[in-house]
């Protein structure tokens, strides 16, 4: 909470103004009923017309006034109010992007998107509304108290009676009313998360029959999260006329004890007659002061929600990206251009740790907020590790072995192997998806890791295995990979992809829609386009990550051969499945359980690797490996 | 980078901001919103008063929440009139024991008169106004939540009920903004709205028929005669302001898309270096929804104070009004007015006054809430009036599963209306047989797929299972019969086990494991440290696609469908795992109609029946034998993977 309220300083001058002007506007609207007394009773009842229209005057240029302090303050509050939450959007999408895939993962996109936008909405919203009222109700609280005392002391030690009641409720609703609601953000996650999977695996949950049990699986949690939202509402809204009963009891009080006070002996009878007008003024005092108490009450309310919003958007702007960008970044030399060295390289994948948040929220909540922070994340690193998590680490394998290979411009490195033997996470290390466990990975002679993450990736363009494309139209998917290409290179690309053919034909050729995901285009379609994207790019090292999987075998190979005539200079790295796809490069590396099996041509392997030479029989037929031969 | 920046920028210079907002919120949003622009803000009053009819079925507990607020309100209306005879009372009684020593006595709680019963009753009055207001309060707060709760479960039907093409023209973020961010609008603000609205009601009409009931038409006329304006002025204010709060939603929509897209493709968005583009875009979208909430709280923020004149102007008339009458001339020009008022009248006047005029400017003030909360819900509305697919048809609803002979009979079909796609297709395949599909990319090979599972329907012609149309039956009992692996591969979040049985609830672990086997999957998974209970991630990024696929597989197994389809279903496993898939699904596929679409030809050496398609019709059909020596198409498919090259023309 402390944190966003830091977020409101690039705001303080519209804020500072809009508090101003709430803060006038206040004293106007106590200042205004004066005046419809004074016309009541210097007017009326003195049956003078003149001061009607005078005092009635008077009333209606303040109500002018109070018009225009109240539109400045609408504007100012108003201002500082939506730059504030598209400041923090801005903060929290920034952050986002910053961040890397796997702590993108960690927290899950459909949990990201509730705290991008309905989040920041429920911390913006209180926020702002506490601050409007951070003069207005001071105002209120001192003068109530001051004409309070000046009109009745005795009576005023009822209000020390009402203050710890108040603070009780605001104590228990914290306890009791904060988890609630952060089961209420928990289970929006959910809901997102439930309709993100229905909408992304429609097919699959058609094809199924399964769509009844998505639904179940929906209604479950939308009637959890009615029935918490339900308890939540009800307590809170229960809060004000217990409130309201006991105040206005307290005024009857009032009455009675005014009442007994007159009988005490020694009041003179002017004394005596003032107790009614005193006891009227001490009622309008009272209101007042409850008034301001009640405008706390309301916005400690308020804060639960928000608090639980406001940690979970801390959850996002605290956390550290996995993969660090250095400091002092490298500039490589620039006569070196595409070279990719792995030296001894290991890699393991983090295990999804779900236990590691089993702290209750309140702590949590406390510490994101206090200065407890930090004390309380040394003792999470004090924590004895889950030996369940430590089994896992020691049992969890290298996703690959003490890999080391060289390659140049202008030449083809390939890596084939059966699935899940670790080909594509080579391909995930070189662009610092990951960073390795051991050893270095080079490029253009210095470590990966040295480098910016711009410079290292202006060098290196990504087909990955699952060919993501963008709504938008096919000419800015592929300008994606470079900007600046004119139509004509965006044409030159989709030429070298192999996708002239279908794109061409379309109606509106490259400015034809792409819906998100690409769903609206096929397996091979997509493929070809992400290629595309790639190739505008001019990068000089280029990664496909099984990237032909979805093409026909002819337009694998015709693809394969115009990649190499047109990026002559080009250090190309393929991960594949196919024999055919691989059999012309300069080098291949045979993958199996994450180690490098063989490496060399494939008339070497032929020779010298037994599980090349498995995979090729599998794939070819005796007269197609003669043919391929 | 900063050479992207100007570029980007330039691409809207020539256009004034709507432009921008056009650009990203149609980019966003749904396709035909457009020509609808027009006809939604007439529909505003139509939203109104379909949102109410949404409270229909909780009739009983709006009911009780009318009822106790009407009783709330008027106890508020009275309390101030028992307020005024107490303290007269007492005054009375203080000035008799100050003048004349007479000892005040409190009474008795039997005698109405007495100052004791004056105040319990007051007590009693106040805690009935609590009570109500409880009451109001906690039913109101059920019957929200039950209402929200419905609304979302109609909109997640209503998703179940869209046609496929729905999605591909919707972004995720935007469809799930309705349902998270619209839908907790409407809930956060129902409530209060509905209340203020009521109350305020109840008020106006209460004080009016006091006036009225008052008889002096002059004073009631002096007290009112500004409330049409200020009435216009609140309506005018609230039709535009709602106009600024649907952009608002709007590009709340588009902002989630956008935010959707560049989280799902978070890893591309870093490679490209295209982190300062995204920003970039996303701060646009951000400052559309800054731009359109700051105006829409404008506008709806300057109608206050213009209330606020509206009611002090009445109340400075009825004072003046009611000085004459008191007065007893008008203004002070000796012309004498007849029936002239007494002090409590007036006072009761500028009371009702302010009770006639305070719960418009409340409503007023409620109007941001409200706007925003109709634009919402309008917004929902907009989901829950897309055209659903066509209904099932249960003419000829089979009583089990089929047999499995499948027959397409001249089909149709495009997915544009002007482009042609699937054109008179005729195909047969039986039980037992394997039927292989290729040809090249966009040839319509999964679409085929798509309209024998009715994920589409076909224009023309008809696919027959068994000699059924499967038009006249449902399309549960159709699906009930396929298996089906995808080219994009779906799991969920949840562990490997509970993703294998998706396609069958009561699979024991056994059968699950023997699927698994089948797949060739089991011993990979057996060598993850939780075995089949290892978690997926939410798009199943931690495992490879070929391990992916082979999930997938596992699970299309165990359904033991009689129709399986393998669309591109081992594209991304390799072909030693492919050759043993095939040798355990040799035996699977006995006695079932096989469908398989497969780029790599030696997938589909074995299919009894090859489909060679081109342009969306069958160009060759025959063994693998048969077409190698036809030396047509399908050998040059098959012949090019070596050679490095057919003309590309063969698309």
């Amino acid at each position: 909470m402390l944190k966003m309220l830091k977020m409101l300083k690039p705001y303080r001058g519209t804020l500072i103004l809009s508090i101003f002007f709430s803060a006038v506007y206040a004293v106007l609207e106590i200042a205004i009923p004066i005046f419809t007394k004074y016309i009541l009773s210097e007017g009326i009842i003195s049956k003078d017309m003149g001061n009607i229209i005078y005092y009635g005057g008077i009333m209606l240029l303040m109500t002018v006034i109070g018009g225009v302090v109240s539109v400045l303050n609408t504007y100012f509050s108003t201002k500082t109010s939506v730059n504030y939450a598209m400041g923090i959007r801005n903060i929290v999408f920034e952050k986002v992007a910053h961040l890397s895939q796997c702590d993108v993962d960690k927290i899950g996109v459909s949990s990201m998107l509730t705290r991008t936008t309905n989040d920041v909405r429920q911390v913006h919203d209180v926020i702002l509304n506490s601050l409007k009222s951070i003069l207005p109700i001071p105002i209120m609280l001192i003068g109530g108290f001051y004409m309070a005392y000046a009109t009745n002391q005795k009576l005023l030690r009822l209000i020390f009676i009402i203050i710890p009641i108040l603070a009780a409720i605001a104590i228990f609703l914290l306890i009791f009313i904060m988890p609630m609601f952060s089961k209420v953000q928990k289970l929006l996650d959910k809901l997102n998360f439930i309709l993100r999977g229905k909408i992304s695996g429609i097919r699959v949950i058609r094809a199924f029959n399964k769509t009844d049990y998505e639904d179940e699986r929906f209604d479950e949690s939308n009637a959890k999260l009615t029935k918490i939202s339900l308890r939540a509402t009800r307590i809170l809204s229960s809060l004000l006329p217990v409130i309201t009963v006991a105040l206005y009891s307290l005024i009857c009080y009032i009455i009675y004890m005014s009442v007994l006070d007159v009988m005490e002996p020694g009041l003179t009878q002017q004394q005596m007659l003032e107790t009614i007008p005193n006891m009227y003024m001490f009622i309008t005092y009272f209101a007042l002061i409850i008034g301001a108490l009640g405008a706390i009450v309301g916005i400690v309310v308020g804060i639960p929600r928000a608090a639980v919003s406001a940690r979970r958007i801390n959850e996002i702007l605290d956390s550290v990206p996995e993969i660090q960008e250095s400091e002092n970044p490298e500039k490589p030399d620039e006569n070196i251009k595409g070279t990719v060295e792995f030296r001894n390289v290991s890699f393991r994948y983090k295990p999804v740790d779900d236990n590691k948040k089993k702290k209750s929220w309140f702590v949590r909540w406390l510490s994101s907020d206090s200065k407890k922070g930090k004390k309380d994340k040394k003792d999470e690193k004090l924590q004895p590790v889950d030996s369940e998590d430590q089994n896992e680490k020691k049992i969890d394998k290298d996703a690959i072995q003490d890999i080391s290979f060289v390659s140049g411009p202008g030449e083809v490195t390939a890596i084939i192997g059966v699935t899940g033997c670790g080909k594509s996470t080579i391909a995930n290390l070189i662009p610092r998806l990951y960073d390795v466990n051991e050893g270095q990975i080079l490029t253009n002679g210095v470590d990966i890791r040295n480098l910016s993450f711009e410079d290292l990736h202006s060098r290196i363009a990504y087909v990955p295995q699952q060919s993501y494309l963008f709504s938008g139209t096919v000419k800015e998917n592929i300008k994606f990979g470079n900007p600046d290409a004119t139509d004509d290179e965006v044409w030159r690309a989709i030429e070298i992809a192999q996708a002239k053919a279908f794109v061409s034909s379309m109606a509106d050729g490259i400015e034809s829609f792409v819906s998100q995901a690409g769903k609206n285009y096929s397996g091979g379609q997509k493929q070809r386009l992400a290629i595309a994207r790639a190739i505008v790019k001019n990068a000089e090292i280029y990664i496909f990550d099984d990237s032909f999987s979805a093409l026909d075998l002819a337009t694998d190979a015709r693809l394969r051969a115009s990649l190499r005539e047109n990026l002559p200079d080009a250090n190309i790295i393929i991960v594949a499945q196919r024999v055919g796809t691989v059999i012309n490069a300069d080098r291949i590396i045979v993958m199996d359980e994450g180690k490098a099996v063989g490496m060399g041509t494939h008339e070497e392997l032929l020779k010298n690797c037994e599980v090349y030479k498995s995979i090729v029989a599998s794939q070819l037929s005796d007269d197609e490996e003669e043919a391929a031969v | 980078m900063s050479k992207n920046d100007l570029k980007f920028k330039d691409i809207f210079k020539s256009a004034d901001s709507q432009s921008e907002d056009s650009y990203f919120e149609s980019k966003y949003s749904s396709y035909n919103s457009k020509k609808d622009e027009d006809k939604k803000a007439a529909d505003a009053k139509g939203t109104a008063v379909r949102f109410f009819m949404l409270l229909k079925p909780y009739w009983f507990g709006v009911s009780i929440v009318c009822i106790s607020s009407i009783v709330s309100t008027l106890a508020g209306v009275v309390a101030p009139d028992y307020l005024a005879d107490i303290i007269d009372s007492i005054q009375l009684a203080i000035e008799n024991y100050a003048n004349h020593g007479v000892a005040i006595n409190f009474g008795s709680l039997s005698d109405p008169d007495s100052i004791v019963y004056q105040l319990v009753t007051l007590g009693a009055v106040y805690f009935m106004i609590g009570f109500m207001t409880f009451i109001q309060q906690f039913v109101g707060a059920g019957v929200t939540q039950k209402l929200v709760f419905k609304l979302r479960q109609q909109v997640n039907v209503k998703l179940s009920n869209l046609p496929l093409s729905y999605f591909d023209k919707n972004t995720k973020g935007e469809i799930i903004s309705k349902v998270v961010n619209d839908i907790d609008n409407v809930s956060q603000n129902l409530q209060n709205s509905f209340l203020t609205v009521l109350t305020g009601i109840i008020q106006v009409v209460g004080a009016l028929y006091m006036m009225l009931k008052t008889g002096n038409f002059i004073m009631t006329f002096a007290a009112i005669f500004l409330v049409p304006l200020s009435g216009t002025i609140a309506y005018k204010v609230a039709v535009v302001s709602k106009k600024w709060f649907a952009k608002y939603w709007k590009s709340m929509g588009a902002m989630n898309g956008h935010a959707e897209e560049m989280y799902s493709g978070h890893s591309l968005v870093k490679i490209f270096n295209h982190e300062k583009q995204s920003i970039d875009d996303f701060k646009i979208i951000n400052n559309n929804l800054r731009k359109n909430s700051f105006i829409a709280n404008m506008i709806a923020g300057i109608l206050n104070p213009v209330l606020t004149l509206c009611k002090n102007v009445n109340y400075v008339s009825v004072c003046i009004i009611g000085g004459c009458y008191y007065i007893g001339s008008w203004f002070n020009t000796g012309r004498l007015i007849a029936n002239t008022l007494s002090l409590g009248s007036i006072e009761a006047f500028l009371s009702y006054s302010s009770m006639f005029s305070t719960p418009i400017t409340n409503i007023s003030k409620m109007i941001n809430s409200i706007q925003s909360s109709l634009a919402s819900a309008e917004r929902v509305f907009e989901l829950l009036d897309e055209e659903e697919q066509s209904p099932d048809n249960t003419e000829n609803e089979p009583d089990g599963l089929f047999a499995g002979n499948v027959e397409f009979r001249n089909i149709s079909f495009r997915y544009k209306e002007d482009v042609p796609l699937i054109e008179e297709f005729s195909l047969s395949a039986h039980p037992g047989s394997i039927t292989a599909i290729v040809g090249p990319t966009g040839a319509g090979k999964t679409t085929i797929v798509n309209l024998l599972m009715r994920f589409y329907d076909i224009q023309s012609g008809q696919i027959l299972i068994d000699g059924t149309d499967i038009m006249t039956m449902s399309r549960n009992a159709l699906r009930d019969n396929f298996g089906m692996v995808l080219q994009d591969t779906w799991l969920f979040k949840g562990t490997i086990k509970e993703n294998i049985r998706y396609g069958v609830d009561d699979a024991t672990d056994e059968q699950i494991e023997s699927a698994a086997k089948s797949a060739n999957i089991h011993d990979y998974i057996m060598s993850l440290p939780k075995g089949y209970d290892t978690e997926l991630t939410e798009d199943g990024t931690n495992i490879s696609q070929g391990q992916r696929q082979l999930i997938t597989i596992a699970r299309a197994l165990l359904k033991d469908p009689k129709i399986l389809i393998l669309d591109e279903a081992t594209s991304s496993v390799d072909t030693r795992t492919e050759l043993l898939i095939q040798e355990a699904m040799q035996e699977l596929m006995k006695g079932r109609t096989s469908f398989v679409i497969a780029h790599r030809l030696s997938t589909i050496k074995n299919a009894d029946n090859i489909i060679v398609m081109r342009h969306g019709s069958i160009v060759e059909q025959g063994t693998h034998k048969e077409l190698l020596d036809a030396d047509g198409f399908y050998a040059m498919l098959h012949y090019s993977q070596f050679t490095g090259g057919i003309p590309e023309d063969v698309e």
